[in-house]
């Protein structure tokens, strides 16, 4: 069995990278940051459900999305109310779009961008390949947009996958997944020059948008990514990816969940994280990586609600297990968390409000 | 490691709901079979020429049926036996029959015959085209490997053939979409029926039937991909068919998936019971793993990917639990780091099997 040992069971001090950790448990209405020794030292109460989580801006506040209760399409991660609040809870900024799900970002410009449902014509929904034919929505296919928005909520630029791609047929569904969703976008990175990384879970595909073109510029369309998440594109230039190891065509010990940092000139991978064995890391959905600034990796292994750190050659010098379980379906009683982040003590982020992280 | 349970052995016992005897089971990738009792003691064990193809069992003259993997043909070859072999309970071999071929499950039949799964390997095309389904152009190492079910007398001489290519319509059964084509259909159970019947259960194509002794037809089939996979389908006394439902590869994507052991009626295929963990994704095992009814109606569960078994009673109460700590030390094809578990067995100490040699 999984085994969880609640609580942070493994610091050592010599080689992980002190900070505090922001997560907001799936199915849960608040917004928790702890420190080193799992210890919650702030707490954003959001009235809401999560739609999926919030991260901190270098301006010190949080943005999160809230779900809301209007076009309830059955689809999961739906958001719907992206929030800026300052430390203290108080909304500085809103934007309501009850079809935004999974990701948004604040640009450095002071522009949002977020993903967003779009149902697709019914004469486009007709050629989406692959999936498990009859499963799709009783409305038909929804497919997935980009909307970018300034900070009066006005449109600035938009993207949509069913009418600026114009070749379906190089991104079929999964063969065992539904067709409620062409694509299941879970990811938008700004990248640079106002381009875009995105990942499509139900297509085992990563790509990058260019602005200009709207085309795929760089793409990765393959099983082992295995129903990806959060793509993100490091300072070297590589893509690093938490490729979650679902739907793929062998089962064994050596299935689970992997973090890949792939050189987009060859599409090779030129470093991994594997669990040791391999099925003791495993998160079939959701979940996330960010790199730390000693080159550690923390990983979110969010079905479990397990976050922990490991160094480049794997070793775990952090590790917890979220004990906060999930009161609300359909995560209850889970301790699911999509994504976590950390900041150091000195970061902008942090902005000096809190001391010694443990 | 944080995530590997660093307990092992006897995790929990309750001795007023537990069903007693000694549990048989052989860690894959070594060279031992264990016999324990509810403490977790060894007290018994047999000493194997090479590792386990995939398990061993004990039968009702007393003896121990193995299968070991032989080194001939392709030794990547998923639960690859080779040699089954029976031994006294001193270690002595009284029986053995090798077939290089031979995969996964062997039964000892009440009239000492002995079935088995055993592959063919298909280089032709044009075999290939017949089999439907599976990833496209993923074969193996340009074979498919399709399953025969084969009986052999105590000389080895084979009375009865089951074979995929021939005695099963195979469009009505798909390899699924998501899996490789390197076999058909990756038979992971052979289990009699006290008349005789024999169900097979496949992998790769969600599929388990019962194949009429007689006629060769597959008289009842289930083929349900939310079952994800199953293993060790078999027949229970009341007629009923139990299964380890591993869920590996179902359509929902969420906190609430993991495997289940059930139980259908064959007659209507309804559940008729249904263990699952609490919460669900502390039972998982997406491939082999097995179960069994005690005597007292509790259920024997084998988790085959943590190296566990543990005891429920119907109300799905765990009343024994044990974690294996042998763990595979040694560079393996397959197994290295690992204490995986085919399946398990329980015996009462006034079974035939046990035959009063423990207490």
């Amino acid at each position: 069995m999984l085994y969880e040992n609640d609580g942070v069971s493994v610091y050592d001090k010599s080689k992980a990278s002190p900070g505090y950790t922001i997560f907001w448990t799936l199915g849960t209405p608040t917004v928790k940051l702890m420190d080193m020794n799992g210890t919650v030292v702030h707490e954003w109460d959001m009235g809401g459900l999560p739609g999926n989580y919030g991260y901190l801006l270098p301006n010190g506040n949080l943005l999160a999305a809230i779900r809301t209760d209007e076009q309830v399409l059955g689809l999961s991660a739906k958001g719907g109310h992206i929030v800026e609040m300052d430390w203290d809870g108080n909304i500085v900024w809103e934007h309501t779009d009850h079809f935004q799900h999974h990701d948004f970002r604040r640009l450095e410009n002071g522009n949002t961008c977020y993903i967003r449902w779009e149902l697709m014509p019914e004469e486009l929904a007709a050629k989406v390949p692959g999936g498990r034919e009859g499963s799709e929505h009783e409305h038909g296919i929804y497919g997935d947009g980009i909307q970018e928005i300034d900070a009066d909520g006005n449109t600035v630029w938009e993207w949509h996958f069913a009418t600026d791609i114009e070749d379906y047929s190089k991104y079929p569904i999964c063969p065992i997944e539904h067709r409620k969703e062409w694509a299941h976008a879970n990811t938008i990175c700004p990248v640079e020059g106002g381009d875009y990384l995105i990942s499509f879970r139900q297509n085992h595909l990563i790509a990058r948008i260019d602005r200009e073109t709207k085309q795929f510029s760089w793409e990765m369309c393959d099983w082992k990514l295995g129903h990806q998440h959060d793509v993100q594109m490091l300072e070297n230039d590589n893509i690093l990816v938490y490729a979650n190891g679902a739907h793929g065509p062998y089962h064994g010990p050596n299935e689970g969940s992997r973090i890949f940092e792939i050189d987009p000139k060859s599409n090779e991978t030129v470093w991994e994280y594997v669990g040791a064995p391999p099925y003791t890391f495993d998160s079939p959905f959701i979940s996330g990586c960010q790199p730390m600034p000693n080159g550690n990796m923390l990983i979110c292994e969010g079905r479990s609600g397990r976050l922990f750190e490991v160094t480049r050659e794997g070793e775990i010098v952090w590790n917890f297990n979220s004990p906060h379980a999930a009161e609300n379906p359909p995560y209850a009683p889970g301790r699911s968390i999509f994504r976590c982040y950390r900041y150091a003590a000195d970061s902008l982020e942090i902005a000096g409000r809190l001391g010694d992280p443990g | 490691m944080p995530a590997i349970d660093p307990r092992s052995g006897v995790l929990q016992h309750n001795a007023n709901k537990s069903t007693p005897g000694y549990t048989l089971f052989t860690p894959l990738g070594l060279y031992n079979t264990y016999l324990i009792d509810m403490e977790g003691n060894v007290v018994h064990q047999w000493d194997l020429p090479n590792d386990v193809g995939n398990y061993a069992y004990l039968l009702e003259n007393g003896n121990l049926l193995a299968a070991i993997r032989t080194e001939e043909e392709n030794p990547f070859l998923p639960a690859k036996g080779g040699h089954l072999i029976e031994y006294d309970w001193d270690g002595n071999i009284v029986w053995e029959h090798v077939d290089h071929l031979q995969h996964h499950d062997f039964r000892r039949k009440p009239n000492g015959n002995t079935v088995y799964a055993a592959w063919t390997k298909q280089t032709d095309p044009a075999v290939w085209k017949t089999i439907p389904g599976g990833m496209a152009g993923e074969e193996h190492d340009g074979a498919i490997y399709t399953d025969v079910i084969r009986e052999i007398d105590p000389k080895g001489n084979v009375v009865w053939e089951w074979d995929v290519l021939t005695d099963m319509d195979k469009d009505d059964f798909p390899i699924d979409p998501s899996v490789h084509r390197h076999e058909y259909a990756h038979a992971n159970t052979v289990s009699p029926c006290p008349n005789g019947d024999v169900i097979v259960n496949w992998r790769y194509n969600n599929t388990m039937a019962m194949i009429d002794y007689e006629t060769k037809k597959i008289k009842w089939s289930l083929r349900d991909i939310a079952y994800g996979q199953h293993h060790d389908v078999q027949m229970l006394e009341n007629g009923n068919i139990l299964f380890f439902a591993n869920g590996a590869d179902v359509h929902i994507h969420g906190p609430e998936t993991g495997s289940q052991v059930v139980e259908v009626d064959p007659a209507t295929n309804e559940e008729v019971w249904v263990y699952q963990g609490t919460p669900r994704r502390s039972f998982v095992s997406w491939f082999i793993s097995g179960c069994q009814r005690l005597s007292s109606g509790n259920t024997l569960i084998c988790e085959g990917l943590w190296g566990r078994c543990f005891e429920v009673t119907p109300e799905g109460e765990i009343v024994w639990e044990y974690v294996s700590p042998y763990y595979v030390e040694y560079e393996h094809p397959a197994y290295t780091g690992n204490n995986l578990m085919f399946r398990c067995y329980r015996y009462a100490s006034d079974s035939p099997q046990i035959q009063g040699r423990l207490p």
